[in-house]
Formats: C-alpha cells, structure tokens, sequence
C-alpha cells in the first residue's frame, strides 16, 4: 500500500476521489451508500458507475486516503458489502483539494464573474 | 441470481482477474440496486464501465507492472542488458532478413493481377531447351491463335544518346504496344506505344524511364514531345514512365520492339515473351492450349518448328530462380534458428533471477497477490524486454536492410525495392510479442503445480532444484542441437564457395579490362563494317605503351551476352533437325584468344589469313570437339550450323566459362566477325601490363579518334564479372558464417549458465568429496564431463536434423555433397571443444572450493 506524504501530491484531485471522501468524511460507508450519498448530493447530476466507484476507491486504498474497517455499523447487512473509513492522510488531502478550489475560486470573483443562480 | 445479475457478472470478466476477484462482489450488489431503480440507466452504465474504466484499470495495473520491472532492472543491470543484446541481435537479423524476402519474394508485383501473368518459354526437350526464348514469326502466331492469352515482348536493346555532349549509352528495352496494357498499367506522362509503331519507319518515339526523365530532363513537364538524338537518329519522346515499373526489367529508356516481317525467321529467337491469362482461364488450361498451339505450328513449319514446344511460369517464378528463393529461404531459417537460440538464453536468464526473486515473490503472495497477478507482472516484464529488444533491432534491421539493397542490387531481382515497410514492422512487432511469450513462460512454468505458487507461498522457494535444473538442461540441449544444425550448412556453404573459387576457368582475367560499344544499324549495318571498326580500334589499343594484347568479342565470358546459342551438327550439308545439337556461339576477334590468355590445345585460332572472301571458318572449344568429334581430331573437319553456315574447324581452344562458373562447361563455336552478321554490341578486351584501369581512358580516346558518335560504357575489370558471378555464394556464405558464429557463442553461453548454477548448487557436496579425500582434478574432470554431458545430446539431435534437412541445400552446393561425412565430424568436435572451453572456468571454481567453508555453509 502506498502512502503519499504530503496532500499537495494528490492535487488537482479528480472529481469521483474528492466526492468520495465527502461522503466518508461524516461516517463509514459501503460502496452503494457512498454513491447514493454522492447523487444526492448533487441533485443527481452525478451518478458514479460502479466501474468508477471502484476504480477510485481502489486507487484510494492504494495511496492510503482511505482504508477498508472490519466493524460493520450496520447490523444484519449483507456480508458481502465492505466498510470504508477515510483516514487522517484523506481528510489532509480533502482539506488541500478545498483550498485549492476557494483559490481558484476567488480568483475567479476577482475577474468579476459570478456563479449562475439556479 | 437473476439473468441480469449474471450477465453482469459474466461482464466483469473484461476487468482484471485481481479487481474482479477484489470488488466483484460489491459491484454486483450495486448493479443489482440499479437495476431496481433503473433497468436502462443500469445497463447504460455497465456499457460506459466496460468501454472506459475496465480498459483504464487494465492499463492501471500494466503502469504498475512497468514501473515495478524498471526499479528491479535498475537495481540489477546486468541480466537486462545482456537479454536486450541477445534479442536485439535475434529480432533484427530476423526482421532484416525478412525484409529482403518480401521484397523478393513476397510483395506483390506493381502490375494488376500479378498471379494472372505468366513467362513464356519454347522448349525442345531433345535439345535439352527449356528456357528459349521466342522468336517474332511464333509470337505472332500466338497473338492470331491463343484463346487463352494475351501477350507482351521485348527484347534489350542498346541505344546511344548522341547530339548533346559527350555520347551516353543507355540500357534500352525494346517493347510491344501491347506490354503496359498486359501488365495492367500507365505511363505517368503522355501514351505507350502503338501497333502503328512497331513498324519500320514509323518507330522512332520514345519512353523515358522515371530515373532517366529526372537525370537528363530535370523532371520538367515538357519532356514530353521533345526530339532527342538516339545512335545518330532523331526520336521523339511521347511519354514518361513511373518510377514503379520495373517489371519485367527497369532500363533507362523503353523504345518499340520492330516487327520486321520481311526478315523475320522463325527459327531466330530472342524476344521474350509474357502473357496474361484471360478471364476464365487458369494457367493449366492456358499451358495446354499453347502446347497444341505449338505443335500445330511444328506441323505448319516443320524446319524450324518441329519438335519444338511451349512452356509457362507465373512471371515471379521467372523473375526470381529457385537458387535465390532457396537461398533467401535457407538465410530465413538460419536467422530464426538464431533467434530460437536467443530465446532460450533469455529464458534460462530469467529463471536464474526467478529463482533468486524466490522470497520476493513469496512476499506478494503473502500479501495477497494471486497467481495470476505474478504471472501477469512476470509476463509483462518478458513482453517490455522482447519489445525493447525488438525496437533496438528494428533500428539495426532499418541499416541493415540499405545495406543488403545496396549489395545485392546487381544480384538478386527487387533488390532495388527492399526496405523496412509497414509489413516489415507488423513482422518486427508480431515476433518480439511472440518471443517475449516463449521465453517469459519459462519463469512462468516454475509456478504451475503444487511444487509452485503453493510451495513459493509457504516457504519462499519456487519448485524443487531438480525441476527447475531440467527446464534449463532442456534448453541447453535445444540451443547446442539449434547450433550444431545452423554451423553444418554454413559449413557446407563455406567448402562449396572455395570449390568454386578453385574452379579453373581457362583464361585469365587479371589485368583485364572490359567495355562494351554499341554500334548502331545505320552506319554498322553488316558484320564486315563492324569487325573493321573494332579491328582498327582494337589493332590502335594494342600499339599503346603498356598494352599486352586487346581483342573484341560478341560476349564477356561470364558477364553480358553470354547466353547466344543455336543449333550445329556434324558435316557440310543435309543435317535433320534432330541432329543438330544446341551450341553455344560467340564472334570474337583472333585478339581475344590471346588477351585472355585462353589456352589453344589443337590447331590454331583466327588469324590475318582468315578474311570475308576466304572459306568460313570456326573454332570450338574441347565440349564441343568430344561432343561432336569424339576421339578424332576435328581440325579440318566440316561444321553445320542450324542457320546454314557450314565452315571448317581450324582449332580447339580451352573450356571457358560462359554463363555460371558452377555449370559444368557447354559446346561452344566460335565465329570470325567478319564472316558472319552484325552485333548490336561487342565488347572491348584489354590486357595491361599493370593495373587494368588505367586502360579506361585509352579506349575512350582511341573509340572518340575512331568514331565520335560511339561510346564505351559499362568499363569493368574482368575479375569483377569473376566476382559477381560467385556473389550469391560469396554474400551467402560469409552472412551465414556470422549466425553461426553468433549461434556458437550463445550456446557456448548458455551450457556456462547452467554449468555455473549446477556447481553453485551442489558446492556443499564437493566440500564434502574434498573434505573425504578427493583431489581437485578429480572435481575438474567431474565438471566437465557434466558440461560434455550437456552437449552431447545436443549435437546428436542436430547431426540428425542435419541429415534429414539439408538435402535441400544440394541445389546451393557446388563440389560438395549435403551429407560430408568430414564437415559432421569437424562440427561435431568443434561443439565438444567449445563445451569443454564453457564448462572450464565453472570447472576450476568446484576444484578450488574450500571444504571448510563448503561444509560450515551447511
């Protein structure tokens, strides 16, 4: 397993990652539950695929931002769903991946462009 | 499980084994939730998942791999290198030689429809003719009878550009109207010929080849229409061909083949003729409608046509001769054998640094790493070696390949096209892929079984020492038998180009400078005309200082124009057709005896009382004096030619090789220039006392003197026309001397390798023989006998294979039979010495073990 020392490694950090670890950052989930918390989330707009919810909590795993629990918060779930717990090294690189959009954010405010209104 | 589910499931195959293995479970419980919110949505996305994120995690995981192979070679350089040497060697000696055999062999021909043309022969198997070629009248008859055929011939025909500078000879080709629309293709600018054309009078245009339009027109668009001065005539250029026709030959300038009925005789043959098959016809069906087509004409024509035939091949057999294709097949499979070799080093490498990465693997596996997945990282390594190797042999091949097009563009039809193309690089690829599989299964093999990955997880050591020492043996044995086959036929090869360089030729071609002039009909249009000009140019050449003799001939003995014959039999009169026997011919002047030395055992050559007006007279050679002669002296005896000259023999000269130095002598006449017809060309001999070129410059300035409007061209020592004429044997040889050589040595490698590891191995057990009272050199001579032991059974499994497979060799060999009993025996020693000499350094080591360290170590 592979654990990057600083958050800044993991920057620009793609979309699924980052929406992942949103959803583990109040609590441990299995697969479907972070991708129903991501859809809600959204309104619906993002709808992972369990290719790439996989995909990326594998790639996760490997660079240590989450890690896979035994405890199941769920009593009586089917036992072969699996539990994910972000970790220290995860919230680090959410924390940096957010002040990184602010940054760019702001910039975008200084140039006078608002966000649409919906 | 619903059918959705499984279809899922079965869907999940296109992941890697491990991610399936890892997350299947999971995603099919997501997919099972999807389905009940959205059946479409769901298989939407599985559509999405299988084109896009099973690919990345394919190529996620081969990153992987990649870089993990690249910290380890890192680590260890040593084995790496060695393997991409050895496999760049093997890929691109492969990919070079396959790209020769492409171009010569197997890329289509520029033409439409290349299996649909054909080269026609006539043939008189009681002369023993099966390559003649045509003569005008049965070409003709051919083009008004065949239903199965239409034809195209042409004939070479030299022509001078005169008019602008210094005269330039150039390599003509004299064609029908009907040949661009046979071979099925155009001119780049302007038309073809007509039939109109080919008539006397109305047949001076021109074609420009492609290079000639470029060198002499500055590739400009106007060429086309242009009057040009061609051995003192006007012509006019009506177009300009493309740079890709080179079928049937590429000379510098195409002119129309003249159909001269007048003088036409149907027994003069000298046009070669090709058809292509009409539709509907299969070349069977056209061979036995041109063979009752010929004898049809043996009854109309029985002088000249009776008891002659026709015979076809598919015009790329006739381009290219079946000593070439064997050749070019022999070096192919030599090459392979080589790579073969290779691969078989490259494998016992690998299970070398196997065995030494036994607690590694075992370490992953321990982690969780299936077996798959390690075969899957050990394949990859495999595949990113063969295909580095490969590219650095495809770099190599690109050198290779300008170099063999430029060696063999005299020698071997299509030389001019080889080149490293798209096929070329599909063929590189496709056999780096292939031997990175071969090889990369051997570590692969060690992890089958109980005695593998099972074993490997629980005590960190792959498969028993005696199953992994096998695999290696096997190998050995494989590249010692690969080896002693390859050094058999080169060692064939070898003994039958000396043979050849020791054949007598009866002459001498040292100091012996050739040129060729082209003497045109207008103002040479009779046999007496020519032979004066050349002897007053020949009688000027030979009174220069430094001069020893010069004479001028209708033929170069090996080089141009040696290949004239006809019939002659015995007697001055009523000779059947039967009778005659086909001699060769050639019209020399009484110099070229003596410029070339050529020894005269009866009688006497051509001399000043031999004149036009005085009884014709020969001289033939010791073949044709035993053919026709027997055991009398054919001096003063009467000749017969098939054309109806009949003259006395007056001498019997040495049997000079004509045409191949590996043919055995033929019958040949000789002929008085000024007794006989005209030549379109004659060659120019000279002897220096020095260095032959310097004669270059004479003839030039003396020709000039004689006629302005002449040039001499194609100016060559005779020993070159020596050398090319045993090129194929010479190249051959000497490419195949280094696969051997290279074969020698990897196999040489290779029983080192194993002989090395077997010591190492068993290193305790000589503590302990030491340790009991045995000597060094009781362990040396144990160790090599091991070594012999090796490669013993290699060279009787390549022996054996030898005998079985060189028989068809025969046809390349010359002096020597495919069975030698001598060159088996030299191989055979030759491979046992080598043995001994890779088996010594590992020998030494085991005789110098330390028992005290030896046995502590247990």
């Amino acid at each position: 397993m592979k654990t990057r020392s600083s958050a800044e490694a993991h920057q620009p950090m793609p979309l699924a990652t980052f929406h992942i670890l949103i959803a583990l950052a109040d609590g441990d989930h299995h697969g479907y539950a972070i991708m129903q918390d991501v859809a809600e989330r959204t309104g619906g707009k993002l709808n992972m695929s369990p290719g790439t919810l996989y995909g990326s909590i594998k790639r996760m795993l490997e660079d240590g931002l989450i890690r896979e629990i035994e405890e199941r918060p769920l009593a009586g779930d089917d036992e072969r769903r699996r539990y994910y717990r972000i970790t220290p090294a995860g919230r680090r690189a959410a924390a940096a991946e957010m002040s990184r959009m602010s940054e760019l954010l702001n910039h975008a405010y200084a140039t006078g462009l608002r966000p649409k209104r919906t | 499980m619903k059918l959705s589910e499984r279809i899922y499931r079965f869907l999940l195959r296109s992941y890697p084994a491990d991610f399936r293995h890892e997350y299947g479970n999971e995603m099919s419980i997501l997919f099972r939730e999807r389905v009940r919110e959205n059946r479409l949505a769901a298989f939407i996305q599985v559509v999405r998942d299988l084109l896009l994120h099973a690919p990345q995690e394919h190529w996620h995981m081969l990153r992987q791999d990649l870089g993990y192979a690249f910290r380890t070679w890192r680590q260890a350089p040593t084995l790496p290198v060695i393997a991409l040497l050895a496999l760049a060697l093997g890929i691109g000696a492969n990919t070079a030689i396959f790209s020769i055999v492409h171009a010569v062999l197997l890329r289509p021909l520029p033409v439409q429809e290349p299996g649909r043309l054909v080269r026609l022969f006539e043939t008189n198997p009681g002369r023993d003719l099966w390559t003649f070629t045509a003569s005008v009248p049965n070409y003709l008859s051919w083009t008004e009878q065949s239903r199965t055929l239409d034809f195209a011939a042409f004939s070479p025909q030299a022509l001078t550009w005169t008019g602008e500078g210094d005269p330039e000879r150039l390599d003509g080709m004299a064609a029908t109207a009907s040949l661009l629309p046979v071979l099925g293709v155009s001119v780049a600018q302007g038309r073809w010929f007509t039939p109109e054309e080919q008539q006397l009078g109305q047949h001076q245009v021109v074609v420009l080849s492609h290079a000639l339009w470029v060198r002499r027109f500055g590739g400009q668009t106007d060429a086309v229409g242009r009057k040009v001065i061609f051995n003192t005539a006007p012509y006019t250029v009506i177009g300009v061909a493309r740079p890709d026709l080179r079928v049937p030959a590429a000379p510098d300038i195409w002119v129309p083949l003249i159909i001269d009925h007048a003088h036409a005789g149907r027994g003069n043959h000298y046009i070669t003729a090709i058809g292509r098959l009409r539709p509907g016809f299969t070349i069977q069906q056209a061979q036995d409608d041109m063979v009752s087509l010929a004898s049809e004409l043996g009854r109309q024509f029985p002088e000249t046509n009776k008891e002659w035939s026709i015979r076809m091949v598919p015009l790329l057999d006739w381009m290219v001769d079946e000593q070439i294709r064997t050749a070019l097949i022999v070096l192919l499979a030599a090459v392979a054998m080589v790579l073969l070799i290779a691969c078989a080093n490259v494998a016992n490498l690998l299970l070398v640094r196997a065995a030494s990465r036994g607690k590694e693997i075992a370490i992953r596996a321990a982690l969780g790493a299936g077996a798959v997945r390690i075969s899957r990282q050990l394949l990859t390594e495999s595949l990113l070696l063969s295909l580095a190797g490969g590219a650095a042999g495809l770099l190599a091949a690109y050198g290779a390949a300008a170099i063999a097009r430029r060696s063999l563009i005299d020698i071997v039809p299509r030389a001019a096209e080889i080149s490293v193309d798209l096929n070329v690089l599909l063929f590189a690829l496709g056999l780096a892929l292939f031997t990175g599989l071969v090889f990369g299964l051997a570590p692969l093999w060690q992890l089958r079984g109980k005695h593998g990955f099972e074993n490997l997880k629980e005590t960190g050591r792959t498969s028993q020492a005696a199953p992994r020492s096998r695999t290696r043996t096997v190998l050995v044995i494989g590249q010692v038998s690969l080896a002693a086959l390859l050094l058999i036929v080169t060692g064939l090869l070898v003994q039958s180009f000396v043979y050849l360089g020791r054949t007598s030729l009866e002459m001498d071609p040292e100091h012996v400078l050739t040129a060729q002039v082209a003497l045109p009909y207008v103002r040479y249009g009779n046999g007496r005309a020519a032979a004066e000009t050349l002897s007053r140019l020949t009688a000027s050449i030979a009174s220069a200082p430094g001069v020893a003799a010069a004479g001028f001939s209708s033929v170069i003995p090996l080089g141009p124009g040696a290949d004239t014959s006809m019939g002659a039999a015995v007697g001055d009169g009523g000779a059947a057709p039967q009778d005659f026997i086909q001699c060769g011919w050639r019209i020399v002047s009484p110099g070229f005896f003596q410029t070339l030395k050529i020894p005269v055992l009866r009688g006497r050559i051509f001399s000043s009382e031999d004149t036009p007006e005085s009884r014709r007279v020969f001289v033939i050679n010791r073949e044709a004096a035993r053919i026709f002669y027997g055991e009398q002296d054919p001096v003063g005896r009467p000749l017969r030619m098939e054309n109806g000259w009949v003259g006395e023999v007056i001498g019997v000269v040495g049997d000079v090789r004509m045409g191949d130095i590996s043919e055995p002598p033929s019958p040949s006449v000789y002929f008085l220039p000024s007794q006989v017809g005209r030549m379109p060309v004659y060659a120019i001999l000279v002897r220096m006392q020095g260095d032959p070129e310097s004669a270059a410059g004479l003839i030039r300035e003396r020709l000039k003197e004689i006629d302005p409007n002449l040039a001499a061209y194609a100016i060559q020592p005779m020993w070159k026309f020596v050398e090319d004429n045993s090129a194929t044997a010479r190249i051959g040889s000497w490419v195949m001397s280094l696969f051997a050589g290279i074969a020698l040595c990897l196999g040489m490698i290779g029983i080192y390798g194993v002989i090395s590891y077997l010591v190492a191995l068993r290193r305790q057990e000589y503590g302990v023989r030491l340790a009991l009272g045995a000597r060094p050199g009781d362990l040396l001579k144990l160790v090599l006998r091991q070594g012999l032991g090796l490669a013993l059974p290699g060279i009787v499994l390549g022996l054996s294979a030898a005998l079985f497979l060189s028989r068809p060799l025969e046809k390349l060999l010359f002096g020597i039979s495919a069975w030698d009993p001598q060159t088996y025996m030299v191989v055979a020693g030759l491979l046992g010495a080598a043995a001994l000499a890779a088996c010594y350094a590992p020998a030494r080591r085991a005789a110098r073990v330390n028992p005290l360290t030896a046995l502590r170590a247990e």
